[in-house]
């Protein structure tokens, strides 16, 4: 009897991994896209553990892809956290998603030991519903990840760190690590490396950008030119102009022959 | 019954009781010293004073009859410090308790008899805060708050004899009896006021109150009219009294100093404490800790640590002192440390459910003034957003969160031709600083080849100031990214402002 019961309290546990009995205990929220839940075991991305996206560059479309998470968990109770972001997050776009910025708090550090410091009171302050943290370089932060996870499994919120493509080779105790890379069609390709309760190794290509479907290269000879000298003359809203830089009259003259043919710009 | 207290030489004294707060003796007790104001002199000392200087004369006149006499500005902000100090302190003898500009201080004394035994000791423990700072001050008592700043101008004792102990009560028919006596130079009205008087021919109180009241409205107006009421007590004089200013002030002195920073923690904590206890007895929370460690060399190192309003917590308030003094640098040994909160606000009542946790995380910020604490608060911000056109200027980085949030103008992307959402997309990353891109004839460059995919979007404004002009598009990178690029009109120029990300 006792030797059942403690069985029981082991199969309970959620990391002992029990092949196709396992239950999908673990708390997670959808991805947003139905594809990549049904390739993740936990079905979302998970409460109280770390993930890890690994990126190719900043920009293939790592934010979309945890648009619908953030949109979600900014809407509840408890703030976003954003440690040592490459870039200003830019308001009006997370808005647009869906995210409630007034909960964005945004932490720059200069050394790894501050950051991983700062990310973990986020983690375990039982306030943060998302810290999301940038590490840069190849190297494999393996104790400070450690520490992140721990925090994260304190917190129960989600944590996740991005980290260049290269650091795929070093071991992490991340519950989800998968790849990103941009493919030329503008799409997102996205390896599942290691993910809890089952096998790994899935692939998948997401379109995160529904919106380039329409659009079209513009040529050369259809972008802008701007003719300042001609409009000079008759208003002073050009009174800023480098004069190094103003193209000469003639030019000027062609390029407004050119303006005719272009298409209409949309002005403010 | 009302005493006023009045300090003829305020404007003077005020000088070097701020100079040399210390010391016993004031540094012009064997110099002619005295206070201008417009080049008329308005005040001078004892040895100013026997030598022939006077009120009223030009600062020439003093220089030409005494020639070291040492002339002051007068310095008005300093000298109403200093009064709403002494209404501080005289605010411990009575609540009732009025700042009259420039010199007075009127208090309501009746009701504070019983509490110090009676009027002779009130005013032995009135006189004793005074002297002790070295101060000249003129006491007055009477029924009405007028009449007795105008005794205030006689010696003690003539208003002092009002009061009948054994009534327990101011003698009245005495009191008009000192009134009428008076000269009328002595009743504080306007100096224009007082002249008519004189071109009447009145010299005492007295006489003033003989001629009817209607009379002396025509002549002198209806202010002098209700003055004089209000000094008699006919008509009420409401004044609006003085309320102290809350704020939390404590310095601990070392008998030895303090060399580590780690030691200086303990007498942190309890001054902590003392502030905690102070809050909680006024109800009120702070908004920021002004910390300022002072060393033997004289140095003072300040430090601010903010606090999520609405919480008393001394962990919390040790724990954001911790890390904010992790990151000062000691100076030297310390030898004292000060503690200031004066920006302090009225305590919400915070309404929470007895029984249920409704919500999966809490909504204090106390983790953001914790790493704030450590990182300093220009490495930490919260967004705020700001409606502009120019991308830059869209948002604002703020130290402390907002309930501002953006709202999508759906009106303006409604009207447009385009495709709505192909108009208002913008990037998640926005460069502080655009980056110049190469171009060719036909070709963008920036870590690869760049193809531009998206309509143009015109940004043009601010022709008044800083002109801006800018065509901006998606690009997409030979690798399949986006990004968001724009041509400067003016510097003719390509540009990197956003990544899509």
């Amino acid at each position: 009897m006792s030797e059942k019961s403690s069985i029981n309290q082991i199969l309970k546990n959620p990391s002992v991994w029990q092949a196709s009995r396992s239950e999908r205990s673990r708390p997670v929220i959808e991805t947003g896209f139905s594809k990549l839940d049904a390739l993740l075991h936990d079905g979302g991305w998970p409460q109280g553990a770390l993930t890890e996206l690994l990126l190719e560059t900043h920009g293939v479309g790592e934010l979309r892809l945890l648009a619908p998470l953030l949109k979600r968990l900014s809407q509840e109770s408890g703030f976003l956290v954003l440690v040592d972001p490459p870039f200003t997050p830019y308001g009006p776009a997370l808005a647009m998603m869906g995210i409630d910025i007034s909960k964005l708090f945004v932490v720059q550090t200069c050394r790894v030991n501050r950051k991983v410091w700062a990310a973990y009171q986020a983690l375990t302050s039982r306030a943060c519903a998302t810290v999301l943290v940038w590490f840069d370089g190849k190297a494999p932060y393996k104790n400070e990840i450690r520490k992140l996870s721990l925090g994260a499994r304190e917190g129960q919120c989600w944590g996740i760190i991005f980290r260049q493509v290269d650091a795929s080779e070093h071991p992490s105790s991340a519950r989800l690590r998968m790849t990103l890379f941009a493919e030329k069609s503008g799409r997102c390709h996205l390896t599942i490396l290691k993910q809890a309760g089952g096998w790994s190794g899935q692939q998948l290509t997401l379109d995160l950008m529904p919106e380039s479907s329409g659009w079209t290269s513009i040529q050369g000879k259809d972008w802008p030119v701007y003719s300042p000298i001609l409009k000079q003359n008759r208003s002073v809203a050009f009174r800023g102009i480098n004069s190094d830089k103003v193209a000469s009259f003639d030019e000027a003259v062609t390029n407004t022959q050119r303006n005719k043919s272009r298409r209409p710009l949309i002005t403010h | 019954m009302w005493l006023c207290v009045r300090f003829a030489l305020l404007p003077l004294e005020s000088f070097w009781l701020n100079n040399s707060e210390q010391s016993e003796a004031s540094p012009f007790d064997h110099q002619a010293v005295a206070v201008s104001e417009k080049q008329r002199i308005i005040c001078c000392n004892q040895v100013a004073y026997q030598k022939g200087i006077r009120e009223g004369q030009t600062v020439s006149t003093g220089y030409a009859l005494l020639d070291e006499l040492f002339v002051i500005e007068r310095n008005l902000l300093q000298e109403q410090q200093r009064l709403n100090q002494f209404a501080m302190q005289a605010y411990s003898f009575s609540p009732v308790l009025s700042v009259w500009d420039p010199d007075c201080l009127v208090l309501e004394v009746g009701r504070s008899l019983s509490l110090f035994g009676g009027l002779a000791n009130l005013l032995q423990h009135i006189e004793g805060n005074f002297q002790q700072q070295d101060i000249s001050y003129c006491l007055g008592i009477g029924p009405t708050p007028k009449a007795a700043e105008v005794f205030s101008y006689s010696p003690l004792p003539y208003s002092y004899e009002l009061w009948d102990s054994y009534d327990g009560s101011l003698n009245q028919e005495l009191f008009r009896e000192r009134i009428y006596q008076l000269p009328i130079h002595q009743l504080t009205i306007e100096s224009k006021a007082l002249e008519k008087i004189s071109t009447i021919g009145l010299k005492k109180v007295s006489e003033l109150f003989l001629l009817p009241e209607s009379s002396l409205e025509k002549r002198l107006g209806r202010d002098v009219v209700h003055y004089l009421q209000q000094l008699m007590g006919k008509r009420p004089d409401v004044q609006t009294n003085f309320k102290p200013k809350i704020f939390f002030d404590q310095c601990l002195e070392f008998i030895d100093v303090i060399h580590h920073q780690k030691a200086l923690l303990f007498p942190m904590k309890r001054l902590l404490d003392e502030l905690i206890r102070f809050l909680r007895l006024y109800q009120k929370s702070g908004q920021s800790l002004k910390w300022t460690l002072k060393d033997i060399y004289q140095k003072e190192t300040y430090f601010n640590v903010y606090l999520a309003q609405d919480e008393l917590n001394l962990s919390r308030y040790t724990e954001l002192t911790r890390l904010s003094l992790e990151s000062i640098k000691l100076t030297g040994p310390i030898e004292s440390i000060r503690l200031t909160v004066d920006d302090l606000i009225d305590s919400q009542v915070v309404e929470t459910s007895l029984f249920a946790q409704t919500e999966a995380f809490k909504t204090d910020r106390h983790f953001a003034h914790k790493i704030i604490a450590r990182l300093g608060k220009e490495n930490c911000y919260w967004l705020k957003g700001r409606d502009e056109v120019i991308p830059e200027l869209a948002q604002n980085k703020v130290e402390e969160a907002s309930s501002v949030t953006y709202q999508v103008n759906r009106k303006r992307t409604v009207k447009n031709k385009f495709k709505p959402f192909d108009y208002t997309l913008r990037p998640n990353w926005l460069l502080s600083v655009p980056q110049p891109i190469g171009c060719d004839e036909d070709k963008l460059y920036w870590r690869g080849h760049l193809t531009l995919v998206s309509q143009p979007e015109r940004i043009v404004h601010y022709w008044w100031k800083k002109p801006v002009v800018r065509d901006y598009f998606i690009a997409q990178h030979e690798r399949g990214n986006h990004y968001w690029v724009f041509f400067d009109g003016l510097k003719q120029y390509w540009f990197l402002h956003g990544i899509f990300s």
